[in-house]
């Protein structure tokens, strides 16, 4: 069922001047429970627009989004209750954090639902729980943590919340190979566990080939692709067409394809090409 | 919402006025606000208004760029003239109701007042729709040189670019404070409802953030600057190198002769009034 439905976004920047851009041209997209969406595009593809607009920081143009099949524009007492559904983590929101603690900013979204001191603790325990942070580091000052541990806070101030929709623009960057994978593995962690639908925005190919399971490719404001990873993946050309990378794997699977081995050009995992090379020496996996 | 507040209201035309030194714009401006108070009568008010209204035009902005600056002062020039019509008690009596007593000399002394500041507004306009605000601190360092013949020369130097970085700044920050804000709407802040205090309240959330992003910026931008090799203005060349040209010597005849021109009005008044019968 889908949780969250985007049909026939428009939004454009700068009207009524000489500079205006459709940033969102005519996009309709629908993301079911359990579903993790990767959203990749170039620099101005309209990704962060997109994003803004579903928790209704950005009112579109044109177009609804519907939220369980109420419009969250109109159907909804006011936006703040959206924006507890759809729970938007921003591009480096360790820049959002303020309190003295980390406990107290995890637990200031929570607050602002109007929850109860017991159920604002749970909740808290909850979140940092899921995000890996210990007892001890809930009582720091947030400001006194590592740029990992920041971005972890930060989003464990979102997962307080429990969205039903958990989006997240570039969670990633700027951090090491390491924090990278301890926050996309959180970020499925938060699906296997609450059935949430998750939107990440990113222009990582390799980072989505591991965490997602649809690919939503934006260009110019308009969906190009909407599909399975490896579907994606398999229209290479048309990827690097539009400025876009493939992850590394598929283009090696692609040059080998070329040379006449027999190997699948929508490889995107090591795993999988690992499989594949040894299935074609004739052995069945190590 | 934010993105409206533009600050330093350049915008480049490319007319004359902006190919003039910012030196001698900036002059021309202190000349002139001057001169708004040394004229004395109408006459000699209206021939600034004259040449205001040619540099007006001759800026190629719109006009009604120059009149939203008026219309943020309304309330100011209505209470100043108001002031000065009851407080003027010479001439003719046309009104006289309770304690207000309503002159013919306090209306004109209303008329004068109100017409000074609106040429005070407009000509600074002037100046701020054909400089960039860079250009103008740079002005002002350079009109300030003199001062490091009593041993100010590096605060001279110091404090147009603290100017500088901070004109530099504004719309960094009015972004960081952008995404700061919608971060935290994300998070359920409630920014617009709620009394005073509430209110107060959660600008936190919003104000902290961006003061630390101001001083991590701030040691950032001092890092890389001494990265560079700053160590202040002794010695620093200029990429963009202020030359007085020809123009400037021009508009610098001009405004002499506008500004004799005040004062001679302001002597002849009488004998001028005499050739134009009918006023």
């Amino acid at each position: 069922m889908a949780v969250i439905e985007a049909k026939n976004l428009v939004f454009t920047y700068g009207q009524g001047t000489p500079f205006v851009t459709h940033a969102v041209n005519n996009v309709s997209f629908c993301v079911n429970r359990g579903e993790i969406i990767g959203i990749i595009g170039h620099t101005g593809s309209g990704k962060s627009t997109i994003v803004q607009m579903l928790n209704g920081l950005i009112c579109p143009e044109d177009g609804v989004i519907l939220l369980d099949n109420n419009n969250i524009h109109t159907d909804f007492k006011n936006l703040r209750e959206v924006r507890f559904k759809v729970g938007l983590v921003f591009q480096y929101p360790e820049y959002q954090l303020f309190e003295e603690t980390a406990f107290k900013d995890i637990a200031y979204g929570p607050r602002n639902m109007g929850l109860s001191e017991n159920e604002i603790y749970d909740r808290v325990r909850y979140a940092a729980k899921s995000v890996g942070l210990t007892d001890e580091l809930l009582e720091k000052s947030p400001f006194d943590l590592s740029g990992g541990e920041k971005r972890r806070v930060a989003i464990a101030g979102i997962i307080a919340m429990k969205p039903d929709v958990l989006v997240l623009d570039e969670p990633t960057a700027g951090l090491d190979p390491k924090g990278r994978d301890t926050i996309l593995s959180l970020i499925k962690n938060y699906r296997d566990e609450t059935n949430a639908a998750v939107i990440i925005v990113s222009h990582s190919m390799e980072d989505m080939a591991k965490t997602a399971d649809k690919l939503l490719v934006m260009n110019k404001g308009k969906i190009e692709m909407f599909d399975t990873v490896s579907s994606v993946f398999e229209n290479a050309e048309r990827l690097t067409e539009i400025g876009l990378d493939i992850p590394e794997v598929t283009k090696i699977a692609v040059e080998l394809n070329k040379k006449g081995f027999k190997i699948p050009k929508t490889i995107y995992t090591v795993a999988d090409m690992r499989d594949a090379i040894v299935s074609l020496k004739g052995g069945n996996g190590l | 919402m934010m993105s409206d507040i533009t600050f330093g209201q350049f915008i480049d035309t490319g007319s004359f006025l902006h190919k003039l030194d910012p030196r001698t714009k900036l002059l021309s401006l202190i000349a002139f606000i001057v001169f708004v108070f040394v004229a004395g009568n109408f006459l000699s008010l209206g021939l600034l208004s004259i040449i205001l209204l040619l540099a007006i035009f001759s800026s190629k902005i719109p006009v009604k760029m120059y009149l939203k600056n008026l219309k943020a002062i309304l309330p100011i020039l209505i209470i100043t003239a108001l002031l000065n019509v009851f407080y003027t008690d010479n001439g003719m009596i046309l009104l006289d109701w309770w304690i207000f007593t309503v002159t013919t000399g306090g209306v004109f002394r209303a008329l004068f007042m109100a017409a000074r500041i609106i040429l005070l507004i407009l000509s600074s306009a002037v100046l701020s729709y054909t400089t960039s605000p860079t250009s103008l601190t740079g002005a002002i360092e350079s009109l300030l040189k003199p001062l490091k013949y009593i041993g100010l020369g590096n605060a001279v130097h110091t404090m147009a670019m603290t100017m500088t970085i901070a004109l530099r700044f504004i719309p960094t920050l009015i972004e960081e404070t952008e995404k700061i804000m919608n971060a935290q709407k994300a998070r359920g802040a409630n920014l617009d409802s709620g009394n005073v205090i509430q209110r107060v309240k959660a600008l936190l959330p919003i104000l902290i953030p961006l003061l630390i992003s101001s001083v991590r910026r701030a040691y950032e931008l001092a890092e890389a600057m001494e990265c560079r090799c700053y160590n202040g203005g002794e010695g620093r060349t200029k990429y963009r190198l202020m030359r007085y040209s020809r123009l400037d010597f021009v508009a610098a005849v001009v405004l002499l002769f506008v500004f004799s021109g005040v004062i001679l009005l302001n002597i002849f008044e009488e004998l001028v009034l005499k050739f134009i019968p009918f006023i």
